[in-house]
């Protein structure tokens, strides 16, 4: 199996520990990462999006050419690049006149939109590969651990668009942090966004965004998160030390990218895993899982 | 703004979605911006475009505070596809000049990297750590063609040029 990489700019700009698990993950899986030649940033759903929506839709229409030249599907590890990447493409296989219209802009830059490449998500690929094959990598079962998963937005809505999961009663990721060993704990307002877009304008109301799921989370009894997207890891391993309670306390949830959990499951050591970037503390984790240095 | 008339892009999508609106409120009650900043109405803001009052809604800073999450896409029962028309109330709002600093940074350093966002050190330094191949430059010339060819716009400085 082989993709068109397009790990985006937050992860590998920011937060390298996220493609460095992904990598790992993937390649025990045997799959193959290509690196797209010249991608950019996919186009920023919500920043980019907001400002000018067509130029928005050409960048995105951009890389999918790239994509396009390699003949290979994209594999995204962002959420947010997926949402750009699979509306530009959906939109302009069925709509002649925008992809008309697309095209004649990309043709300044010698380029020209097709349609012949699918965009996926990590767990489209995991499923592409199989539940049983995954299950057959997974040695190390992270029995005992208990996880609230946390979806992130643009990893199923606009369901009519991206067409993966149900948009507020998803069950993808709950099944694959189950596979590992794991058990998905339920809490309350779990399709909460994390508020990163709300970051930008007004940084203390979306750091009250993470601290309200932070409960609900804390409530439940979960030893940590999982989450897929960067913007997601960013809201609440960055950003939780900001918060304080007015009890004066600190939350202390740890966070976990999903492939890293694969990689433990995998056996794959945690010093190999970029954990120690982390801004929360994953060592009662390890700890649980008997994993501890 | 010294705008009469609603700019027809406007007058096209209030009568094609917001017109639909029937002011349940599922997308208010079901958004996180809302919850935590109760000023932020997305079924306040579809009545405001019926009545006409197209003029405050563009000019508020409310309509950037929308995570962007697509709830109330998904709840609203007439398919007026809130989130969306945020977006264009966004855009519109870009081309007068009022998108917030916060925004513009992303596509400024789209601009110069091809990138929203930039390398950081420790990013750097972890890169090289985990054994991560080294970052490749975008062709930007690429990029900024073709946002000057979709008539981008960085602020309401760029008029004067």
């Amino acid at each position: 199996m082989s993709y068109a990489f397009f790990p985006g700019c937050m992860i590998p700009l920011r937060l390298p520990y996220m493609e460095s698990a992904a990598r790992q993950a993937l390649a025990a899986l045997g799959v193959e990462l290509v690196d797209m030649p010249n991608a950019s940033c996919c186009g920023d759903p919500i920043s980019f999006q907001s400002l000018n929506k067509e130029t928005w839709m050409v960048v995105a229409a951009r890389n999918l050419c790239v994509a396009e030249e390699m003949g290979k599907n994209i594999l995204t590890l962002c959420s947010g690049c997926y949402e750009t990447l699979k509306t530009a493409n959906v939109e302009l296989k069925r709509d002649q006149y925008l992809r008309e219209k697309v095209n004649k802009t990309l043709s300044e830059v010698e380029r020209e939109f097709m349609g012949t490449v699918e965009v996926k998500n990590l767990l489209e690929v995991l499923l592409e590969i199989g539940t049983d094959k995954v299950k057959k990598r997974l040695v190390r079962p992270l029995r005992g651990l208990r996880v609230a998963v946390h979806y992130g937005c643009h990893l199923v809505r606009p369901s009519d668009i991206l067409n993966f999961d149900d948009p507020m009663k998803p069950t993808t990721f709950d099944q694959f942090v189950g596979l590992t060993g794991a058990e998905s704990v339920s809490y309350l307002k779990k399709m909460l966004c994390c508020g990163a877009g709300l970051r930008m304008v007004d940084a203390e109301k979306a750091s009250k965004l993470v601290d309200m799921k932070l409960r609900y989370v804390e409530q439940a009894e979960a030893d940590c998160m999982a989450v897929l997207c960067p913007y997601c890891m960013i809201q609440y391993d960055l950003t939780q030390r900001m918060i304080k309670r007015e009890s004066g306390a600190n939350p202390q949830m740890p966070v976990l990218y999903y492939p890293e959990m694969l990689c433990l499951a995998m056996g794959i050591k945690p010093q190999e895993l970029g954990l120690r970037h982390h801004r929360t503390n994953a060592e009662p984790v390890l700890k649980k899982l008997g994993l501890s240095a | 703004m010294a705008e009469k008339e609603m700019p027809e892009e406007l007058k096209e999508l209030v009568k094609e979605k917001v017109h639909f609106c029937y002011q349940c409120g599922s997308c208010v009650g079901s958004c996180p911006t809302a919850r935590a900043i109760p000023e932020y109405n997305p079924r306040k803001m579809m009545e405001k475009l019926i009545l006409g009052e197209w003029e405050e809604v563009l000019s508020a800073k409310l309509i950037w505070l929308c995570t962007m999450c697509h709830t109330c896409y998904e709840a609203c029962p007439q398919g007026v596809g809130i989130s969306h028309i945020v977006i264009e109330l966004r855009n519109l709002a870009t081309e007068r000049g009022l998108a917030p600093v916060g925004f513009l940074e992303g596509a400024k350093q789209m601009a110069a990297t091809g990138w929203t966002t930039q390398l950081t050190g420790a990013a750097q330094r972890s890169r090289t750590e985990l054994g991560l191949p080294e970052i490749k430059a975008v062709n930007t010339e690429e990029i900024k063609k073709l946002m000057k060819s979709t008539g981008f716009r960085f602020a309401q400085e760029d008029e004067r040029e």
